[in-house]
């Protein structure tokens, strides 16, 4: 008799989040830095700009370092909704 | 006692004077209202002083005290609150320009809590405008302006509750409360010499308190000594319906009965590089001297992306709690010019990665709290550098960009208690600080490895010498 999907266990596949190459990141975090621009409408000053763009490319790279760390599909938050509403 | 020793006496020195009637609740308003109003301002520590709410609840102390009604340890000590933090009928402005006016009708319930266990409020204390949340690279970052350190005036306190470090290091008040996010309750700890403690996340009621971070920002006490704090805790800690994160476990401090030996100390691998000099020096001094009490194992922080998770986590969430305020314009109207480009970038932040921080963050807290569990404390420097510049930006080489911390982060993500305190002076007799990392609702374990540290030294009852001078 076969054995059955659940008794041999079969592991889930591994799927892991792409990573893009320094071209890649500095293109996508340009167009970022147009649609923050674009959404406050041309008030910020080159200075707040630049501030801007540095914190983008911060983000990004953060972004990057946070999908380097595997998990499993139900790792949960660190925050867990309470049916209660009142927590523990 | 003399003006002078009461300014820089501990809750239990000022708990035995006013009970022995040595001074007077009043008296002790009095001396901590004058030293604010000639010390706290010159240091900008000071947003608001609170001369009426001060003499009416001293008055009332006393009178209790007469009558036979005592409150505890806190009963008819002066305090100071950080300016994000509500107190009615007296301005709470966050230390932002945009919200200098602003009172707000619902009182804090900490604040609350210190009325009822005898405490007496006598200031609104300075901080980064928004708790620094919005970004800063400057200590100007605040409309109250830099608030100097009291061992040295060229220097900076730290934030962001830099008003409650300098006012306590100063003698203008025993102990204050702080909040904490990712480090504002240490960092101005071991930049002035005081203690502060980070209890356990929900130990300590939000309710009324400026929001940062719902999943991080805590309040806590700073004060003169490890067991200050305790006692302060003991006063704020239990649980709010107005804040759903509140802990259902009740607090009480364990006090003078606590342990002086027999602890299990754990030394964070590798928290001393990159750090200055005196910090490490000063460290390395304390763990010989934490060896005469208790056992030393070098251990290693798990390895997760401390940094971009915090980062991460600050983004989302600040940006949420003040979005309206973002989008209408509110950050250039901030004394921080790093900020209002810099927060916007979270306006596209993807939701999924702020998940994903919050992800990893379960598993690095069970990863965290197995290590913390097999020891008393866990053990590093508060920061890796003393005191910087009143001027200075920090791209220049500061607190941020040096020294190893990730015990702080790991602490902060996890919601587990960590106290600082002062563990000598670097070259220019600026304070460095040491900090006691433990496992949730262990706070009466890690003060008393401090108490104990404390108890072997002097450092926490210097004083700065410019803040010696008798008030009139």
């Amino acid at each position: 008799m076969a054995e059955t999907a659940e008794e041999t266990g079969t592991a889930p596949r591994a799927w892991i989040y792409p990573a893009l190459d320094a071209a890649e990141i500095a293109a996508l975090n340009a167009k970022l830095a147009e649609v923050v621009a674009l959404r406050h409408q041309g008030r910020l000053t080159a200075a707040q700009h630049a501030d801007l763009v540095a914190a983008i490319e911060t983000q990004t790279r953060h972004a990057e370092a946070l999908h380097r760390v595997p998990l499993q599909n139900a790792d949960e938050p660190a925050f867990v909704r309470a049916p209660l509403g009142d927590g523990r | 006692m003399t003006g002078m020793d009461l300014a820089f006496a501990t809750i239990p020195e000022l708990g035995a004077a006013l009970r022995a009637g040595k001074v007077s609740a009043v008296e002790l308003a009095q001396l901590c209202l004058a030293r604010l109003e000639r010390d706290g301002r010159r240091l900008n520590a000071v947003v608001t002083l609170t001369p009426e709410i001060a003499l009416r609840e001293a008055a009332l102390a006393d009178a209790e005290l007469r009558n036979g009604l005592d409150r505890g340890p806190l009963h008819g000590i002066p305090y100071g609150m950080k300016d994000i933090v509500a107190v009615a009928g007296v301005p709470t402005s966050w230390g932002a320009a945009p919200f200098r006016d602003q009172v707000l009708a619902q009182e804090a319930t900490v604040t609350k809590k210190l009325r009822g266990a005898g405490a007496v409020l006598v200031t609104k204390l300075a901080t980064v405008e928004l708790a620094g949340g919005m970004g800063y690279k400057n200590p100007a970052a605040a409309f109250t302006g830099p608030t100097a350190n009291p061992w040295d005036e060229g220097c900076w306190t730290s934030g962001s509750s830099s008003g409650p470090g300098a006012a306590i290091a100063a003698g203008a008040v025993p102990f204050a409360i702080g909040s904490d996010t990712s480090g504002s309750i240490l960092f101005p700890a071991a930049f002035t010499g005081v203690a502060g403690l980070r209890a356990t996340y929900g130990r300590v009621s939000r309710h009324g308190a400026m929001t940062l971070c719902w999943t991080l920002d805590r309040l806590g006490p700073m004060a003169r000594t490890a067991e200050d704090c305790g006692l302060v805790l003991d006063a704020i800690a239990g649980h709010d319906p107005a804040d759903h994160a509140s802990l259902r476990e009740p607090y009480r401090y364990g006090g003078r009965a606590r342990r002086k030996r027999g602890f299990r100390f754990g030394v964070i691998e590798g928290c001393c590089e990159g750090i200055e000099p005196e910090v490490q020096e000063n460290f390395e001094a304390t763990l010989d001297l934490l060896r005469q009490i208790g056992t030393l194992d070098s251990v290693e922080l798990p390895d997760f992306p401390y940094g971009p998770m915090i980062s991460t986590i600050v983004a989302a969430e600040a940006y949420a709690a003040f979005d309206d305020f973002i989008a209408a314009g509110g950050l250039a109207q901030l004394s921080s010019p790093l900020s209002a480009g810099h927060r916007l970038a979270a306006s596209i932040l993807p939701a999924h990665d702020y998940i994903r921080a919050q992800r990893i963050r379960h598993i690095l807290a069970s990863a965290f709290t197995g290590l913390a569990a097999g020891y008393d404390a866990l053990l590093a420097p508060s920061l890796g550098v003393v005191a910087t510049g009143l001027h200075d930006d920090f791209e220049l080489g500061l607190p941020r960009a040096l020294g190893r911390r990730p015990l702080n982060l790991a602490g902060v993500l996890t919601g587990s208690p960590t106290i600082s305190v002062i563990n000598g002076f670097g070259a220019k007799g600026l304070p460095t600080g040491i900090q006691f990392a433990g496992a949730p609702l262990s706070e009466n374990v890690i003060l008393d490895a401090a108490s104990a540290l404390e108890d072997m030294t002097d450092w926490a009852s210097r004083r700065p010498p410019n803040f010696l001078a008798q008030c009139a």
